[in-house]
């Protein structure tokens, strides 16, 4: 699904030339649950914008479905964000002037979809988070873990193949973190490829596959089993 | 989807309510200034347009081509038109009148009608006033006939039915005048406005002269006919029966016809029936309606661009969920629009609740059309929400190109930059300081012109106006010295023309005797003996008139000119005048000798050049001037009226202050100065509001740069300095950049008039304090709470 070949990404300044990634080779298959590891400035965040499209890689190549990402036009990146991924942040990032059924439904609305099968969607996604009961209230009247989750909900509620998590639960407890990440490996058996980028060991025991980045590079890749 | 995005644009707007009223209000302030301007333009544009033909309705201007300038006058002879009409095909009705003022008594009251019309019998047929009652197609036809206007017949005769009722013409005299029809109220957008029309024929008798030009004329053209072309053939005419009748006219003459649409914006000309308005007042308002737009429309760009960076986070997500570009524009220009049309609808509210107020403030003549009249309303409506489309296109443009997704890469928020707010402040501020420069200016131009540059002294004048007719010139000696009589009255003098009036007693053809032919125009008056020393008119040469000049019969008359008129003759040094006799070359005798120049009599408004004048000697004039001693006004006007009562029986009672009188000439420039102090108002609480906003946005964004100071030793004042310093700096950069500009206007506006005051530094100086005192009181409040915030609730939420 997702195939990466030289990936370079750094900045320019004066004399100087920072690198954030170094040739970075990867490839992940559909249904895979990926997390990606490493120390500050490692480079995982950076990484993952250049999965999700938000950045673009300096050198190098990025194939996703076979198409090639880095040749990509602003339309077809809208189509890319619509049809095939959704992004969870470590801030939640919910639209504040939103209600939680609205947050949800936002994603619906670009792509398209008419009201009366949006109605059914969204409905489906607030029973199955079990957040009926909070639809009309705003993000500022949720507590941290109900945030992340009407995120986890806006980001599947398209039925997206990919799923981007960055540090997902950075911003929550244990016990809401937990749940968070039960919660992800379930979507995961349902079919969604999943890449998380996390410094929580623990956490990180949920996915499938660990990658370890250092300092721009991909140190260890190893399955778990 | 537009369903969606306006209605969260309701709730976007909801949400800001404050910064969002700030918007709106100032927005609306300055949609309630351009509708007002429009509607004003609306009414002037309109003028006459209502008559039926009005298309082919022309008025014929005679251009006398003298030495001293041009003259243009709508005053013509009795004959021009009829000749016209006669010799020229394309000229297919025509008719001739005049406006004077005309006592009239109905029953037993005596009214003084300013606006009375003598006029032909064609007069209805070319201006198709509606007809209340009365037979229209005998209208004026035989002399001694009237109609009146709706307003005039009830005043003479309330609800009675005043066909056929008799009014008679007094003062001289009582001349017996039938009432023929009754017309509605001429409405006020017409150039020619009367109270009561009395057919020409009822004057034009034997003493009636046919050569003078003071009559106006007006043709109605047959479809196709081009004006330009008839203008030449009147002009040639004219020429052949100068050359018949052996008139001598040495200097060019040129008739032209002016379409009647035209008049009221392109015209002032002699004979004019009242003061016209200008093309300019209407360019200036346009350009002063533009500015507060600009200004407000800054104020929403700002603002509108403050509030959308706040939620620079919330678009980036939606790219990210999938949003396009054009999602993003839609949402914007959605939400532009909505505030747009929310502004739109309360400045209608404003104007329709303020309008009485302006009406009265700034003397307007008009009502407010209905809404759907078209072009009013419609444009300046369209002209908005356009422009709030665009501010809102523009915005989400600029928001898309910023890389909003740059901020979730990072995963933090996105500070908004302060560049621009600052250009868009400092726009404010120059147009603000720039319409408090000019209305300054306007207010030190009127007062100079009214106080010191009228050097004659029109001060505690109190005028009485006797009957005209030469049966009361008995009575005026024995009136003035019973007036002396009186403990209130000091000083006493008389003459032919009242300062303050037109004086149309012009005459070409004079020159020094002796010396060739002048083709200058000169004004005349007859004056009393002592007429310049009651008004402190200085003299410059020679001598005053002799308290018994009007006796003097050993020799020719004495003359006095005034500086322009020495001035005309090419004398500068004026002693070299005196003693030199006037000649009239076209009645080829001698007019009489100067003996003395004078300087600083001035008939009109000091807008105007004094023009070149030469006056007589002479026992009787009507107009009588007194000073008056007391404070106890209603007393003195007691004592005077039973005086005249005495002399002239029965006659009309006329009277006013002459500084009144004066400056009632300067109607239009205080209509115009009203105008700039309430442009100039609109402005500042726009700039204000603008400025309001923005010290609540600085100071929320700065909460946590106060803390930190203030907790590191920063005091109240040092923090009020820092968040106002940016402000004042600002308000000096606007100062700056207004103040050429602002010099620039004033010095072109003055050329309109003859003298001009000085355009002093403090002017400009005045401006710029006056908008910094505003700018800082505005901000002082909230800059004070933020500087007496408790540091420690700044610096809580990291």
């Amino acid at each position: 699904m997702i195939l990466l070949k030289h990936i370079y990404k750094y900045y320019d300044s004066k004399f100087q030339r920072t690198f954030v990634l170094k040739d970075i080779d990867l490839e992940i298959a559909e249904g895979e649950f990926v997390t990606i590891m490493g120390p500050s400035g490692a480079g995982k965040s950076t990484l993952l914008n250049i999965i999700g499209m938000l950045d673009e890689p300096s050198e190098g190549e990025y194939y996703f479905l076979d198409q090639p990402a880095h040749k990509l036009n602003e339309k077809k990146k809208v189509e890319f964000h619509r049809n095939f991924v959704g992004f969870i942040f470590q801030a939640f990032h919910l639209i504040d002037e939103m209600t939680v059924y609205e947050n949800i439904e936002t994603p619906l609305i670009y792509k398209g979809v008419k009201i009366r099968d949006r109605k059914g969607m969204v409905a489906e996604m607030l029973d199955r988070f079990s957040i009926v009961a909070k639809k009309d209230l705003f993000p500022t009247q949720l507590s941290g873990g109900q945030q992340q989750l009407v995120g986890i909900a806006r980001a599947v509620v398209g039925k997206p193949k990919l799923l981007l998590a960055d540090e997902p639960t950075g911003n929550l407890h244990s016990d809401q973190g937990k749940q968070i990440m039960e919660l992800l490996k379930r979507l995961n058996e349902e079919g969604i490829t999943i890449i998380q980028v996390t410094h929580n060991n623990d956490f990180a025991q949920y996915g499938s596959r660990i990658i370890r980045l250092t300092d721009g590079l991909i140190s260890s890749d190893n399955r778990i089993c | 989807m537009i369903h969606k995005n306006i209605h969260l644009a309701f709730r976007n707007i909801l949400k800001n309510k404050g910064l969002n009223s700030i918007n709106i209000i100032g927005l609306a302030l300055g949609m309630t200034a351009v509708l007002l301007i429009f509607q004003y333009i609306r009414f002037e544009k309109s003028y006459d347009k209502f008559f039926e033909n009005s298309d082919r309705i022309h008025r014929l201007v005679f251009y006398r081509y003298y030495q001293t300038g041009l003259d243009k006058s709508v005053g013509n002879n009795y004959l021009v038109g009829q000749i016209a009409h006669e010799k020229i095909p394309g000229i297919e009705n025509f008719c001739r009148c005049k406006k004077e003022t005309q006592y009239v008594q109905a029953g037993d009251e005596i009214y003084k009608e300013e606006r009375t019309l003598f006029a032909d019998s064609s007069f209805f047929d070319i201006f198709s006033h509606k007809v209340i009652s009365g037979n229209k197609s005998e209208f004026l036809r035989s002399p001694g006939v009237a109609i009146l206007t709706e307003s005039v017949a009830r005043k003479y005769f309330g609800n009675e039915n005043p066909i056929g009722k008799t009014i008679y013409g007094v003062n001289p005299g009582k001349k017996p005048v039938v009432v023929q029809g009754v017309i509605k109220d001429v409405p006020r957008n017409s150039h020619l406005k009367f109270d009561l029309v009395i057919s020409l024929a009822t004057v034009t008798n034997k003493s009636y002269c046919y050569t003078c030009n003071n009559t106006n004329t007006y043709f109605l053209l047959r479809k196709g006919t081009d004006p330009e072309s008839v203008g030449k053939e009147i002009t040639a005419l004219a020429k052949d029966y100068f050359v018949a009748q052996k008139v001598d006219i040495t200097f060019p003459i040129e008739y032209r016809l002016q379409p009647v649409k035209d008049i009221h914006l392109h015209s002032n000309y002699r004979f004019e029936h009242e003061i016209n308005g200008s093309i300019k007042y209407v360019s200036i308002l346009l350009v002063i309606g533009f500015l507060i737009l600009l200004s407000a429309g800054l104020n929403y760009f700002n603002l509108f661009s403050s509030i959308t960076t706040r939620r620079i986070n919330g678009i980036g997500i939606r790219i990210i969920n999938g949003a396009s570009g054009g999602d993003i524009i839609s949402e914007f220009t959605t939400e532009a629009v909505v505030t747009g049309m929310i502004s739109l609808i309360l400045s209608y509210i404003l104007l329709f609740l303020l309008f009485p107020l302006f009406k009265d403030f700034l003397n307007l003549d008009f009502t407010l059309s209905s809404i759907f009249e078209g072009t009013t309303w419609l444009l300046p409506s369209m002209l908005l929400l356009f422009l709030s489309f665009l501010v809102g296109w523009i915005l989400a443009v600029r928001i898309l190109h910023a890389a909003p997704v740059s901020f979730i890469k990072k995963d933090q928020s996105v500070t908004s930059k302060k560049n621009n707010r600052k250009f868009l402040l400092i726009g404010e501020f120059v147009i603000s300081i720039l319409l408090i420069a000019v209305t300054l200016g306007a207010m030190k131009q009127i007062s100079f012109m009214q106080k010191d540059a009228l050097t004659m002294n029109i001060d505690q004048t109190l005028v009485v106006k006797r009957p005209v007719a030469a049966e009361f010139n008995s009575g005026q000696q024995p009136f003035q010295e019973s007036l002396l009589k009186l403990p209130e009255i000091s000083e006493i003098t008389f003459s032919t023309i009242s300062p303050g009036e037109k004086n149309n007693w012009v005459k070409g053809g004079i020159s020094l005797k002796g010396e060739d032919r002048l083709d200058y125009q000169f004004f005349q008056a007859d004056v009393a003996a002592g007429f310049f020393d009651f008004f402190n008119v200085r003299l410059l040469a020679g001598r005053q008139f002799f308290s018994d000049e009007t006796n003097w019969t050993g020799g020719p008359r004495h003359l006095i000119l005034n500086k322009e008129a020495a001035q005309a003759f090419g004398k500068n040094d004026y002693k070299e005048i005196i003693g030199k006799t006037l000649y009239d070359n076209d009645s080829k005798a001698d007019i009489g000798e100067i003996v003395g120049v004078v300087d600083g009599y001035f008939q009109n408004s000091l807008d105007q050049e004094i023009k070149p004048t030469i006056f007589n000697c002479d026992q009787g004039g009507y107009y009588i001037f007194m000073k008056v001693q007391s404070k106890n006004i209603p007393e003195v006007i007691k004592k005077v009226s039973a005086e005249y009562k005495k002399y002239f029986k029965d006659q009309y009672f006329e009277y006013y202050f002459l500084n009144d009188f004066f400056n009632a000439q300067y109607k239009s420039h205080i209509q115009l100065l009203r105008c700039f102090l309430l442009f100039s108002i609109m402005a500042i609480i726009i700039t204000s509001l603008s400025l309001f906003g923005l010290i609540i946005m600085a100071s929320a964004s700065r909460t946590k740069e106060i803390g930190i100071r203030k907790v590191n030793g920063a005091t109240v004042a040092e923090i009020l300095a820092m968040l106002n310093r940016d402000f004042v700096i600002w308000v000096m950069i606007a100062f700056i950049i207004s103040a050429p500009v602002s010099w620039f206007a004033m010095h072109k506006w003055l050329q309109n008039f003859a003298y001009k005051t000085e355009l002093s530094w403090w002017i400009f100086a005045l401006a710029g304090l006056l908008a910094l005192i505003i700018a800082l009181l505005t901000v002082s409040w909230q800059s004070w709470r933020a500087a007496t915030r408790n540091p420690v609730e700044a610096l809580r939420y990291e």
